[in-house]
This record gives structure tokens, C-alpha cells and sequence, in this order.
């Protein structure tokens, strides 16, 4: 007798535009302790299937059609919502994607945590505090008291997401869904997470349904998968089956898309220097909300101990021409701030930037406009970086007529072979950002930043809000623009494979300095600094068996 | 450079041309929607009896008829007459051409003071941002009855100036607006791309800005256009706007309370009229905010 066991769930949305099948005639069982992850790219029904479960979907306009989900003999399809209200949370707990938007701002963790035990378990303030306290220490929130006065801001994500574990784990469910939970976390923390949902899993037999669009990251930790696509489970069966004998060409495409290894390299590289930064330096001030004197004396403030984040902290490399040049690091590295302050989009505190031997450093704005010609940014979240109110013809007509290299007779022919270098459908040109998913808008950012042919692009992290598949499209597309149109690339990313793949150099950071620079290969070869190290064993292997193997090793140490 | 640019304005108009606008599409998608069209050709209408009313007005609007008084609707008087027997009609009709110069001028002042001043401290951040918010504190703090009265001591009694007047003060909630939703745009990477693309300043605040924060604009001046109305109104009914035997809509309304109960009529009248007009407003409002927006659905 398995622990759920769902039986042809079909979820449908009733638009305007008629009916879309969000999940179609879906499927499977699972048992106390065991790992189900849910694999397909975003749209395909996935988070949808699990939320329907537990009612969690918007109704109007979803609706579920058919089906059964027999939770511990009660079918929660047609349970009462009062009864639902029992299983939630309580028996099926779940972890979202996102974690500080899934915590209540104004309200402490602890707060927050204690509020499903008085509610489900009818305990009193007392007892409910010391059981939070416990569980907190269990997911590796160790702070003063165990945080347990803190409020969500305070933390860092990982730890944001550890308390959100908390939450879930604190009235001790049978099933937990996992939503994402690593996807908004960097390589490091997304390892420590995973390993956290493991240790607790295997200590209280919790059955999980694990979704993600990532194969790789399930790889370790599914016994079973669900490839989905369009609402149809494509593809179901035991990991190793799916990884080692994928049965369609679907879940192929999946298991090709996750980066692997390097690109060829080119054999000539030139010698010539395109940007020289020097030990680039950009404080940000802390705010110090704290009431003092100090406030007082406007005339003292200059001298006051004011504090700083030191974001770049002395940094210095070359940038060749021709070159990819990738910069890795944990969120907090100032690997974003560094490329803001190249682009002179913040201000500096100290160091030079040499762009073909120009000091780009107190230019006139005159002469920065010029400048920004030659040097573009991509940026990371597709979804705010194009004005939600310009069509695609708008967006990219605007650097071409801004900097006179087109006119208005011909700029149609510009822009079009614009779109045809982004590999959209030429129509896109009359549409707006909205009508396009987020691989297609990260096209069109693209086709924003070559416009105007720069020489020296910055790519911070964009194809992190991707999908797998599209992420592997989007590098695919940016590799073949860089060399035809010969451009030069600062690659900035959290994820090392995706670096890997691209660049032929790579620059590791941590607290605004360089840790370690050194060609990819040896990068990934002989690393010599053991913070580069540990970035790269908490690469999630695509492979069940290599990963397995790891976690054996790890926790033979530990 | 800007020569260029200012070609791509007008392309933008072309029918034909393959890349539309925000307000060639925005109208494309308004004429779709009747309510919005309909109300368009109410205010049409409203607006050309008010500039046609010396001509084609039934009588004239000093025109007293002692004996008649106030007279229910009839076939020589449309709307009846008020208690010293003047046409209704006419004295509506000339009441329009000062509600409606009043609301729409007014409501154009504030809203291009409001937006402009908004979106250049909101943009602009850091200490201008504080020094331009604080003059419209400061503005707030002041008791505009008597800005308005030291304006019109200042400048004497004249009509334009009462509408700029209202204006200067609408304009401080607006800029406030204005300054909120930019702030929250600021922080989206496609301004900072706009920066990194080389833009000019103002260009951004033309291009980025200012279109995005056109829907809570346009609903607030859709409100806007009713109160300067009233406040018409409440400055006339001071001495301070205009002057009987001249007319507005809200001194009309404000003479037919007093005497509701015996001619009803002399409240109905211009109280529709009225309503009429806020109605078609906010059906157009509704509308063109829906038309310049590209995210509403597109069918």
C-alpha cells in the first residue's frame, strides 16, 4: 500500500482563448521514504500537478477534471476544504521555489514557525517554541538562539531556505513537495540544501516530490522521475533508466542540454589587450539605521564611521581580444558589481579601467556616450530588462537610431537581420516583450546589446533565470554571435558549468577579490586555491551513479 | 545624432510600418472598444455646442423673463427656466464652455507639471529628488484658498488665470504619483540597459519612463477633471471664480440645491449634464489606459 497514489489527474485551464490541458491523464504511486522527481520545462504542468493535489491552484481558472489522489486512504480530489485544511501542511507540507517571497516579511522565523503547531497540533507557546528551536538546529540554523528572532530580510537565501525546510518539516508531513527549492540558490548552497532534504528524508521516512527543471540536480536524490511536457508524463521510470536508457527522444533532449564539458577552443587567441582593469575598488555604504548623535551633527557626518561593503575590492586582469572571459562566484561576490563598475552604469572608488588603452575612468559624458557604442551589457532577468512597453522593433531600432548607425530609410533592413541574427520569426518585430517566453525575451536583449556591434559585451548571468533546454539554445546563440561579429565577453555566472562550456579563461571570486585566474581547462584540471575547490564539488553531476558515488565519499568524511 | 532619432518619431505614425508604436497600436486597439468610442463623441459633442454656444443658443444668457419664472420644461423652453425666467438650455450651454475649459485646461496643467516634476525628481534620485519633493511639501503645506486668492489680488480677476491657479494646485498628488511608480521602475534592468545603451537623460524619461507610469496617469486625471470642476464651483460660489449673470455647470448645480425641493428641475439639468460628462471621461480613461497598455489582452 503506497503512501499516494494518483490515477489519471487531468487539470485543465478555461481562458478566454479557449481550454488549455495543464496536466493530462497523469499517473503514479509513491511510498513512505521514497524520492519523486518531477522533471520538464517550465509550462509543462509540473508545479500544477503537485498543487493540484493539495487544491492550491487558482480556481477560475483551473479546474481538475478527473482523477484520484489517495492519500492514506482518503481521496483528496473530493475531500471537504475543511478536512484539506487538516492535510495541509500538516501531513503534505511544501517548500517553494522562492524563498523570501514565500515568508512573511513581518513576522519573525520563529513566529512564523510556531504558528502550524499551535494551529494543527493544538500546543501550547511554550512547548511549541522549544519543539521550533529543535528543528531549527536541525536544518543547520545555528545562530543566537538559533535565529529564532530574526526576521526573514536578515538572512541569506540558503538560510531563508532552511527555514522554510523548517517550516515544513516542524509538524512532521509524510510527503513534502519541493518546488524548485534550489533553483534560486547558488551551486554551493543548492549542494548543502539537497544534502539537508536527504539527511531529513532518510531520518523521518518523509516521501517527497521533488520538482525541477533540471535533471541534474535530481540525479543524486530521485528514485523515481517523471519527464513531463505539455501536461503528458513523456517519460516515467527509475532513475538509473532514465539517465542511462532514456527511452524518448525527449528526455534525450533533456540529458544533452545540461552543459558538459568545454567548447572547442580556438587555436589563436590574439595577444592584443582589449580591457586592462587595475585594481578596481567600489565600496557601497551600509545603512546604518541605528539612532545616534551622530545623526545630529550634519557637520560631523562626513567623518563619522560610516561602513562599506567592500563589493570589488581590489581587483586586476587583462581581457584578450577575441576572448570569452568568465567570472564565477556566490551571490555576494561582487561579481555583478564588478561589471556595473566596468560599465561605469555605478561609480568607482578607486582603480583604473583601460578599454583599448583608454582610461575609461572620469570620462565626459559626452565621451562615455560614445563609449557605451562599443561596450553592451546583458543582463540576467529577461522578464525587467526589456520596457514592457516598446514592441521588439522599438527596442532594437533604438541603439541603431540613437547612435546614427542607421537611418530611417533603412533601418528596417537593420533590425530585421537583427531578429534573423537572434534566430526569431521575423512578425516578432510588431509584438511586445510580454507575448514571449523568457529564452525568446533574453533573444531580444541580445539583439539589444549587439546593435550597435559592440567590440566588449558583459553577460551577467543570463541564462540563469532559463530553463535547461533554453539555457542550452541561449549559450549555443551567444557563442555563434560572439564569433561572427568578433566580440569580446566578460561571462559573469554563479554556475561553473555553464562557464566552463563558454570560456576560454576564468576568473573565480569571493568577498570582491579575485581568488584564483587561470585557463578553464586548468581551472577545472588542477585547481589550486581550495575555495575554487569546494565551488567545484558542489557541481551537481548528471549522473546518478557518479553522484551517489560523491555522497558516499562526503559523508564518509563527515 | 538627434536628427536620426527624430526621423524614427514619424515612422512611427506610418500605417504600414512594420514596427508600430505604443500609440499607433494604443489607438488601434482604442477605436475597438465602443464604450471608449461612444464616450469620445459625447465629449466631441459637449465641446463643439460649447464653442458654437454664442451662435446657436436659444436665447441669450442675460435674457430675463420676470413674469414667466421658474417654468417646468415646455416646448419654448427645453429644460425650463430658472427663478427669473432664464432659459435653462442656454444658460447650460454657456455653463459648459467654463466647466469644460476649466477641467480640461486645469487637469492639463497638473498633469504636465505633475508628470514632469515627478518623473525628474523620481529619476533623478539623491538630493535634487529630496529638494524637488520638499517644494511640493511645502507647496501642500500652504492653504491653496489662499494661494488663490493672492493670486488673484496679484493679478486680478481673470478667467485663465483661475484655471492655471487650480492647476498649480492639482499638480502636487500627481508629481507624487509620478515619483512613486518611477522609483519603482528605476529599479528595472531595462533602464539601466537604457543607460548602458548611451541614452541621453531625457531621452530615457521620454522613451522608458514616462510611458510606463501612463496608467496610474491617466486614471488619476480622469479624477482630476471632475474635482477642479467642483472647486470651480466652490471658488465662484467665494467670489472668487466667475461672476453671475456668467454661468458654470457647478454654480448651476450649487443654486439648484438651494431650491431642490420647489424646481427640481434646476438641479436635474445641469446635475446630468455633469454626470454625463465624468461618466464619458472615466469610460475613456478606462479605455485608453486599457489601449496603452500592450500586456491587456489583445483580441
Amino acid at each position: 500500500m503506497s503512501l499516494l497514489l494518483v490515477e489519471g489527474l487531468t487539470v485543465n485551464f478555461h481562458s478566454r482563448n479557449g481550454i488549455i490541458k495543464a496536466v493530462n491523464n497523469l499517473s503514479f504511486a509513491l511510498d513512505y521514504g521514497e524520492t519523486l522527481a518531477i522533471v520538464g520545462e517550465s509550462g509543462s504542468g509540473k508545479s500544477v500537478a503537485s498543487y493540484s493535489l493539495l487544491d492550491l491552484i487558482p480556481k477560475p481558472p483551473g479546474k481538475i477534471e478527473a482523477g484520484k489522489a489517495i492519500f492514506n486512504g482518503s481521496d483528496l480530489l473530493t475531500l471537504k476544504l475543511g478536512d484539506l485544511q487538516k492535510i495541509r501542511g500538516n501531513e503534505i507540507a511544501i517548500i517553494f521555489q522562492d524563498p523570501m517571497s514565500s515568508l512573511n516579511p513581518y513576522l519573525t522565523i520563529g513566529e512564523q514557525l510556531i504558528e502550524p503547531i499551535i494551529y494543527h497540533k493544538k500546543k501550547s507557546r511554550t512547548e511549541a517554541k522549544r519543539l521550533a528551536l529543535s528543528i531549527l538546529n536541525e536544518v543547520g540554523l545555528n545562530g543566537p538562539e538559533n535565529n529564532f528572532y530574526c526576521f526573514p530580510h536578515e538572512l541569506s537565501g540558503g538560510m531563508q531556505q532552511r527555514a522554510m525546510i523548517a517550516m515544513a518539516l516542524i509538524t512532521k508531513p509524510k510527503l513534502l513537495i519541493c518546488d524548485e527549492p534550489t533553483t534560486a540558490l547558488d551551486v554551493t548552497t543548492q549542494a548543502q540544501i539537497i544534502r539537508l532534504i536527504q539527511k531529513i528524508q532518510k531520518k523521518y521516512k518523509i516521501a517527497i516530490i521533488f520538482i525541477s527543471h533540471d535533471l541534474g540536480v535530481v540525479a543524486g536524490i530521485a528514485d523515481k522521475i517523471i519527464v513531463m511536457k505539455d501536461g503528458e508524463a513523456i517519460e516515467t521510470g527509475i532513475t538509473y533508466d532514465i539517465f542511462y536508457r532514456p527511452k524518448t527522444q525527449y528526455t534525450k533532449k533533456l540529458l544533452s542540454s545540461i552543459p558538459r564539458g568545454e567548447k572547442e577552443k580556438k587555436t589563436s587567441t590574439s595577444k592584443e589587450v582589449l580591457l586592462r582593469v587595475n585594481n578596481l575598488v567600489k565600496h557601497y555604504p551600509v545603512n546604518q539605521n541605528k539612532f545616534s548623535w551622530q545623526t545630529f551633527k550634519l557637520f560631523n557626518a562626513k567623518n563619522s564611521r560610516k561602513k562599506y561593503i567592500k563589493a570589488v575590492d581590489g581587483v586586476s586582469f587583462n581581457i584578450k581580444r577575441g576572448e570569452i572571459f568568465g567570472i564565477v562566484g556566490e551571490s555576494g561576490s561582487g561579481k555583478s558589481s564588478l561589471g556595473k563598475t566596468i560599465l561605469q552604469l555605478t561609480s568607482l572608488n578607486g582603480g583604473q579601467i583601460y578599454f583599448s588603452d583608454k582610461n575609461l575612468v572620469n570620462l565626459r559624458s559626452s565621451e562615455k556616450i560614445s563609449m557605451r557604442k562599443h561596450m553592451q551589457m546583458i543582463f540576467q532577468d529577461p522578464y525587467s530588462s526589456l520596457n514592457p512597453r516598446m514592441t521588439v522593433f522599438d527596442t532594437l531600432a533604438e541603439p541603431l537610431l540613437y547612435h546614427s548607425l542607421a537611418s530611417s530609410s533603412n533601418i528596417q533592413k537593420h533590425v530585421f537581420n537583427l531578429i534573423d541574427d537572434i534566430g526569431l520569426p521575423r512578425v516578432s518585430a510588431k509584438k511586445y516583450p510580454h507575448e514571449f517566453s523568457g529564452g525568446q525575451r533574453q533573444r531580444i536583449a541580445i539583439g539589444r546589446a549587439i546593435a550597435t556591434k559592440p567590440e566588449f559585451i558583459i553577460a551577467d548571468e543570463p541564462v540563469s533565470a532559463l530553463d535547461v533546454t533554453v539555457q542550452a539554445q541561449i549559450l549555443e546563440l551567444i557563442l555563434n554571435l560572439t564569433e561572427k561579429h568578433n566580440m569580446t565577453m566578460m561571462f559573469i555566472s554563479h554556475d561553473l558549468s555553464v562557464v566552463r562550456y563558454l570560456a576560454d579563461r576564468i576568473a573565480v571570486m569571493r568577498h570582491g577579490k579575485i581568488v584564483e585566474l587561470n585557463e578553464t581547462s586548468k581551472i577545472f584540471s588542477s585547481a589550486q586555491e581550495k575555495y575554487t575547490k569546494e565551488l567545484l564539488g558542489a557541481i551537481p553531476l548528471a549522473d546518478p551513479k557518479k553522484e551517489k558515488e560523491r555522497q558516499n565519499t562526503i559523508m564518509g568524511i563527515r | 545624432m538627434l536628427e536620426a532619432y527624430k526621423h524614427k518619431e514619424k515612422l512611427a505614425y506610418k500605417p504600414n510600418d512594420c514596427g508600430g508604436s505604443l500609440w499607433s497600436d494604443g489607438w488601434i486597439r482604442l477605436k475597438k472598444n465602443k464604450l471608449a468610442i461612444v464616450s469620445s463623441f459625447i465629449l466631441g459633442f459637449l465641446c463643439i455646442t460649447a464653442v458654437l454656444t454664442p451662435i446657436i443658443a436659444p436665447y441669450g444668457y442675460e435674457e430675463q423673463n420676470l413674469l414667466l419664472g421658474a417654468a417646468p420644461p415646455s416646448a419654448s423652453h427645453w429644460l425650463g427656466t430658472d427663478v427669473f425666467g432664464r432659459d435653462m438650455l442656454t444658460r447650460i450651454m454657456y455653463g459648459s464652455r467654463v466647466s469644460l475649459a476649466v477641467g480640461f485646461i486645469a487637469s492639463g496643467v497638473a498633469v504636465f507639471i505633475g508628470v514632469l516634476w515627478g518623473s525628474l525628481a523620481g529619476y533623478s534620485g539623491g538630493r535634487t529628488d529630496a529638494f524637488m519633493m520638499r517644494i511640493v511639501d511645502i507647496l501642500y503645506a500652504l492653504p491653496f484658498m489662499i494661494f488663490i486668492i493672492l493670486l488673484m489680488v496679484i493679478f486680478g480677476r481673470n478667467l485663465l488665470l483661475l484655471f492655471l491657479a487650480i492647476g498649480a494646485v492639482e499638480w502636487l498628488t500627481m508629481a507624487r504619483i509620478v515619483r512613486g511608480q518611477v522609483l519603482t521602475l528605476k529599479q528595472q534592468d531595462f533602464i539601466e540597459a537604457a543607460v548602458s545603451l548611451g541614452l541621453s537623460n531625457w531621452t530615457i524619461i521620454r522613451r522608458h519612463i514616462i510611458p510606463n507610469t501612463l496608467s496610474p496617469v491617466i486614471v488619476y486625471a480622469t479624477l482630476t477633471i471632475p474635482s477642479v470642476m467642483l472647486l470651480e464651483a466652490f471658488l465662484s460660489f467665494l467670489g472668487l471664480g466667475i461672476q453671475p449673470p456668467q454661468s458654470s455647470w457647478g454654480l448651476l448645480i450649487s443654486y439648484g440645491v438651494e431650491t431642490m425641493e420647489e424646481y427640481p428641475w434646476l438641479i436635474f439639468f445641469p446635475g446630468l449634464f455633469l454626470s454625463i460628462t465624468l461618466f464619458s471621461l472615466n469610460f475613456l480613461g478606462d479605455g485608453l489606459r486599457d489601449a496603452l497598455d500592450p500586456r491587456a489582452s489583445k483580441d
